[in-house]
């Protein structure tokens, strides 16, 4: 593909520096939001395990067996992916990217242009993608499995909202199912029969910034107390627009205290951090970071990119990225899904 | 005539295989923001009626096609 380059000759100066797409940061990876589980080919075994100790009356004969221990495994293979692109380098001879082509008929490549353009924006749009595909990828198959379920009220069931999310919101480049595909829908249970994922639903609303505290309380309530008693503390995760929303919530002169407290980039909300992520409006997920998973061979492949000729005796050139990905959820049961 | 009678009493009987609700000509709704999307590609009832009752969707936008969905 040539580059679509809307130049004109430079006849005096051009104003440094190029204005640069604005684009928001891959916050999944350059924060760690999620755990990572690189060095996977492919078929990684994640086992999760759980016991039931039932004490009873001592017996000097013959005692009876009793509780529960069990061990499963689910087996997770990440999807292997590539961005590819082919650009003339000539074509932008008469843009101001001229200037950073060295002297010769043979050199038409801009330094200027690889380190903004391609190492810059292309780049950061590559790693914006794979994020994106991690939370709300889903593959054609699984998105009719979904819209095909009978909706229900119970915990076992599909939501209205959460199928109605799924149509209007999740898909993204439908290569693998994300995290909030796997939440709802996924194997990852002893038999590996794909059923309806076990995360604690929670029923929501439109949120604005005058509810934006009661539907974040009714995230907080439905989380499992045994989460919050010790160790590793949950995190929110919830849409950008919530730092808008959270901002307008706070600057109310009523408010006796602020709900959400914010310190710098920080937000929290009773004592539990919120992260924000390419989620889709009224959609909120808490969970410990140690429960989601980003499946990968090597998490620097993101940010890798080959470039080169496209043939010895051409002058074209390609982009190519390949990486591996894939999301698993472990502890479902313990982990709060929140849709409006 | 016999035949015609029985014909149309057989379409009466018949709950058509279409949905209920289908979005009028280019209505697109964005319920979960403006990276989502539903038309009638992805619409189902449940999906509309959920979206009616939620406020993110009027009756308006779409053709409802109750009167013909009857069965005995």
């Amino acid at each position: 593909m040539a580059i679509t380059s809307n130049s004109i000759d430079i006849l005096g100066v051009a104003a440094e520096p190029i204005i640069e797409e604005v684009l928001f940061q891959n916050n999944t990876l350059n924060k760690g939001l999620v755990t990572f589980e690189d060095d996977v080919k492919a078929e990684t075994i994640f086992t999760e395990a759980s016991a039931t100790a039932t004490m009873q009356q001592f017996t000097s004969g013959a005692p009876t067996s009793s509780g529960d221990l069990s061990s499963w495994d689910a087996k997770v293979t990440p999807s292997k992916v590539m961005f590819y692109q082919e650009f003339v380098p000539n074509d932008l001879r008469f843009s101001r990217y001229k200037r950073s082509m060295s002297p010769s008929a043979w050199n038409d490549f801009s330094t200027e242009f690889e380190r903004v353009v391609i190492g810059g924006i292309y780049a950061q749009k590559i790693s914006l993608s794979a994020e994106r595909n991690f939370w709300l990828g889903a593959t054609a198959a699984t998105k009719a499995t979904i819209a095909g379920l009978t909706a229900g009220l119970p915990n076992t069931s599909i939501g209205a909202e959460e199928q109605a999310m799924v149509a209007a919101s999740l898909g993204a480049d439908a290569q693998f199912d994300g995290l909030l595909t796997t939440l709802l829908y996924n194997t990852s249970r002893a038999g590996g029969t794909a059923a309806v994922g076990e995360r604690l639903k929670v029923v929501g609303t439109t949120i604005d910034a005058s509810n934006i505290k009661a539907e974040y309380g009714k995230v907080y309530t439905a989380i499992p107390s045994e989460v919050l008693e010790s160790g590793e503390m949950p995190t929110f995760y919830a849409p950008y627009s919530h730092r808008q929303l959270i901002a307008e919530f706070n600057n109310n002169v009523a408010n006796y205290k602020d709900a959400f407290l914010v310190s710098g980039d920080t937000y929290s909300y009773n004592g539990i951090k919120i992260e924000f992520v390419p989620f889709p409006e009224n959609v909120i997920l808490c969970a410990r970071k140690s429960h989601l998973f980003w499946v990968t061979d090597l998490t620097s492949d993101v940010n890798r990119m080959k470039m080169d000729k496209i043939a010895n005796n051409r002058e074209d050139m390609f982009l190519k990225n390949i990486m591996s990905i894939g999301a698993h959820v472990g502890n479902q049961k313990f982990n709060v899904l929140y849709v409006g | 005539m016999i035949f015609l009678l029985c014909q149309s009493l057989k379409r009466e009987n018949t709950t058509e295989s279409m949905g209920k609700y289908k979005l009028k000509d280019g209505v697109v709704l964005r319920p979960y923001g403006v990276n989502s999307f539903i038309d009638n590609s992805n619409l189902t009832d449940t999906i509309a009626e959920l979206l009616i009752k939620k406020g993110r969707a009027k009756d308006s936008d779409f053709i409802i096609k109750n009167k013909l969905n009857k069965k005995k």
